[in-house]
């Protein structure tokens, strides 16, 4: 898993051009802003005090998680797109047993957190489950649970699991511990240190074990790894419940150490984090720890252009344009980079044969 | 014009492959020529130079008819109505869009003009396999070919449907068309054609103009054999083995077939006979009718996944190296370990022992005597023959008793296939038992104790080393002699 220099260079310059062309954008629209102007707002909001670090911070860890949990998914060659549902499933999970489960703040949070991995490992073995049923690709049944996902949230959180005392707003009582924040006065909780350390975690068993030994084989042919004896159909069901327990983490993190409860439409819908999970997934090289900074990255996207916003007022459409323009360029970076880094590794060794068999056959 | 087709010594290579080497074939306008030829023989690669899809290398190729060729798998687009498949590529136009009313007039006069009735607006996936060839036959004549290839055309039809079929290739000829017939069922060439080429490794064998061929002439050309005396394979020696253990035993139809120890046994047949099946059923990747229990040592299998029966010694080499064999993306080292580490390279917290492994991959490139720029390199980057190498290698060197190997030299060069029999004969001899199926009956000979040919995915008979002949053989693959065993 190496990322050779001349790769590192091209998503640097590819990252360059992407923040040119949006600050030249930013320039144009924002009303006589100057390019630096708008380059220190950015920064300010991104990195500039410790709340805006706790607020980039806050905004990385679902999308670190729920990109890992694509990566998984991705890895193994199954196009599991459920992410967001997942890391719905774990955060209404997360809202409605944290005030039910007793016992002392760790213990609290953390049983709360079990419940949630649980959910999302479950919500992940019905998308596998459904998908076989109806014989229809897991793309599609991932895809499409999705908004299942969330029309059973708003359904239990209003039936169900919802506050009586809150009014107007559906959401559930407030958790009774939460997960401690690290900086104070702004959103940098202890799940970012739980983020990394799966994400560690992942590297590590990728790289160095013999479950990683066998994703990685998987990925590359499920053909050659059935032949070998690794039982498809078990493996892919195994794979995805793996994926579906971290996405579930994502939502119970995101209950227990921002929102405080499972508020409706905080998590799911079209502008959930898991969404920019799937494209740290594929932007970022599958399991390595790039996922980290990557995540960092699109999150500062996020709160550097609110501070943007803030400060020369252009408006949050704009900025929703700009990290588009920033993700397409980042993913031409990554294309050409990986284009480069396999001309480099061919031209290392033999040239590659094409043996023709094909046309031998009568 | 008498000839509707030409072609004088066509050759051409895939690699250090070749297909045609000089292939000869005259086809007469009005006639139902057959093309016989083994599995691999070169027809088909033969029928793509006709048609123009691939370029000869050399030789010269007359064509005094449009050629349409039918393939064996069909060309079916499954969600397209039978009228869009049929007009496909030559839909007629009317100011820009699709004339089908037009269209379907004129496929209604061909299918009148041949007897030959489709419903027109039916979903092409939605009719059996007959009807969807019918489909491509009435798709060339729209397209208005007149020479019609038809590649292995009886393979998925039934004994009925093959007589409609062969009534409507009467039809045909009876009205000016002339058809290729691509076939290795004897039989039906013998029921049905007016002329016969016999074509082998890419040579012309044998050319009958008329009907004088009979199918016993035509069996020995198909496999290289002119008859006459069978040049005996010499005796091999070795322990006796009669009395050695059953390593793998497996059912099929009513046989049951046995490997014993220290003995290799082939299995010959004309592709797609259920060979294929067959490995699959006895590595457990799919369960198959037809087939009957399998014990491993001894052992019954039956339900046990892959991976338990690899633990209990069964190795494979499949047809397909790229496919089933390796992961062409990964490297040497990761091939070598499959996807399934053994526990000899787990530590604790299942860690992997990269250092053992990577000696472990050394030693299997060496004793496959793999030609590699080092055990980093990716799979993918082999050549295909030290690809095969690399898995014979690794199966046989990995304590193994029994190994499948599935074509273990199709598409290799001649050095590498050489030396991967070798190995399968040494694994017998060291005490495995070796289950060789493969379409090429030289390498068959070469190494197999004893021979069981299938045929339709049933035992068509089975020959002891002693009484192999091309000639025994042939007969058996193209299903003449049946039941017929020693």
């Amino acid at each position: 898993m190496s990322v050779d220099r001349r790769a590192t260079q091209i998503m640097a310059l590819a990252l360059l051009i992407g923040l040119a062309i949006a600050g030249a954008i930013i320039a144009a629209v924002g009303g006589g802003a100057s390019l630096p102007a708008a380059a220190a707002a950015f920064a300010e909001g991104a990195y500039g005090s410790g709340a805006s670090w706790g607020a980039t911070v806050a905004t990385a860890v679902p999308v670190l998680l729920t990109g890992i949990s694509a990566s998984i998914a991705f890895r193994a060659g199954v196009f599991n797109l459920g992410q967001p549902g997942m890391f719905v499933a774990g955060a209404v999970a997360a809202g409605a047993a944290a005030p039910m489960l007793a016992g002392p703040p760790v213990l609290n949070v953390l049983s709360t957190l079990v419940v949630a991995v649980t959910a999302g490992a479950l919500w992940a073995a019905l998308i596998t489950t459904l998908s076989r049923l109806t014989a229809v690709d897991v793309l599609v049944i991932s895809l499409i649970t999705n908004y299942l996902a969330d029309g059973l949230a708003t359904l239990l959180t209003t039936r169900v699991f919802r506050d009586p005392t809150a009014l107007g707003v559906i959401e559930t009582r407030l958790v009774p511990a939460r997960l401690p924040l690290l900086i104070e006065q702004s959103s940098f909780h202890a799940g970012a240190l739980l983020a990394v350390a799966v994400c560690v975690l992942y590297w590590w068993i990728l790289n160095h074990t013999s479950p990683g030994h066998r994703l990685r084989l998987y990925g590359h042919n499920p053909d050659f790894a059935a032949a070998s004896g690794t039982p498809r159909r078990r493996y892919e069901m195994h794979i995805t419940v793996v994926a579906g327990a971290v996405s579930g983490l994502a939502g119970g993190i995101q209950v227990l150490g921002v929102f405080l409860r499972y508020i409706d439409g905080s998590i799911g819908g079209s502008s959930s984090a898991a969404w920019t999970g799937m494209i740290l997934a594929i932007l970022a090289p599958l399991g390595s720890l790039l996922l980290i900074p990557g995540a960092l990255f699109l999150a500062s996207l996020q709160t550097g252009l609110l501070g943007v916003e803030r400060e020369i007022g252009v408006s949050s459409r704009l900025s929703l344009v700009v990290q588009a323009i920033v993700m397409i360029a980042v993913a031409w970076g990554r294309g050409r980079a990986m284009r480069a880094q396999r001309a480099g590794s061919a031209g290392d060794g033999a040239p590659v044969p094409q043996p023709q068999t094909e046309g031998a056959k009568s | 014009m008498t000839n509707a087709l030409l072609c004088r010594g066509i050759r051409k290579s895939f690699g250090p492959v070749h297909a045609l080497n000089g292939t000869d074939l005259t086809v007469r306008r009005g006639t139902i020529h057959g093309l016989v030829g083994e599995n691999g023989a070169g027809k088909s690669t033969l029928m793509k130079v006709v048609v123009g899809e691939l370029q000869p290398d050399s030789g010269y190729l007359e064509l005094n008819a449009t050629p349409g060729l039918i393939r064996q798998q069909l060309s079916t687009i499954p969600e397209f109505s039978v009228l869009d498949n049929i007009i496909f590529g030559a839909e007629p136009l009317r100011r820009g869009l699709v004339a089908r009313r037009a269209a379907a007039e004129r496929i209604g006069q061909l299918m009148e003009e041949i007897g030959l009735p489709l419903p027109l607006g039916a979903e092409a996936a939605l009719l059996p396999l007959a009807l969807q060839q019918r489909m491509e036959i009435l798709r060339v004549l729209y397209h208005q070919a007149e020479l019609i290839l038809m590649d292995e055309p009886t393979a998925l039809l039934t004994p009925n449907e093959v007589e409609a079929m062969s009534a409507l290739l009467r039809r045909l000829v009876a009205q000016g068309h002339t058809i290729v017939f691509i076939t290795h069922k004897l039989r039906e060439v013998e029921a049905l054609c007016d002329a016969v080429t016999v074509i082998r490794h890419g040579v012309t064998t044998h050319h009958w103009p008329d009907r004088s061929f009979t199918i016993a002439a035509m069996a020995a050309a198909m496999v290289g054999d002119a008859g006459g005396a069978d040049a005996m394979p010499p005796e091999r020696e070795g322990p006796d083995l009669t009395r050695a253990d059953v390593l793998l035993s497996v059912g099929v139809g009513g046989h049951r077939i046995d490997v014993r120890a220290g003995e290799v046994t082939g299995i010959a047949g004309v592709a797609g006979n259920g060979q294929d099946a067959l490995v699959e059923h006895v590595c457990g990747l799919a369960d198959h009718a037809g087939f009957g229990a399998v014990t491993i040592g001894g052992v019954p299998v039956d339900g046990w996944p892959t991976k338990r029966r690899r633990t209990a010694g069964l190795r494979l080499i499949p047809a397909d190296a790229r496919r089933w064999g390796s992961a062409v993306e990964a490297t040497l080292v990761d091939n070598v370990a499959t996807a399934e580490v053994s526990p000899a390279f787990k530590g604790r917290f299942g860690t992997l022992r990269k250092g053992a492994m990577a000696r472990h991959a050394a030693e299997t490139v060496a004793a496959g005597q793999v030609v590699t720029a080092g055990i980093q390199q990716k799979a993918g980057e082999l050549s295909g023959g030290n690809l095969q190498r690399l898995i014979a290698a690794r199966e046989l060197n990995s304590g193994g008793t029994v190994v499948v190997a599935h074509e273990p030299t199709r598409g290799v060069d001649f050095k590498a296939a050489r030396a991967i029999r070798g190995r399968l004969r040494t694994f017998a001899d060291q005490g495995g038992a070796t289950l060789l199926v493969s379409s090429d009956l030289d390498e068959l000979f070469e190494i197999s104790d004893r021979i069981v040919v299938m045929y339709r995915g049933e035992v068509a008979g089975e020959v002891p080393r002693a009484e192999f002949s091309r000639a025994r053989l042939g007969k058996l693959m193209g299903g003449i002699g049946a039941g017929e065993t020693s």
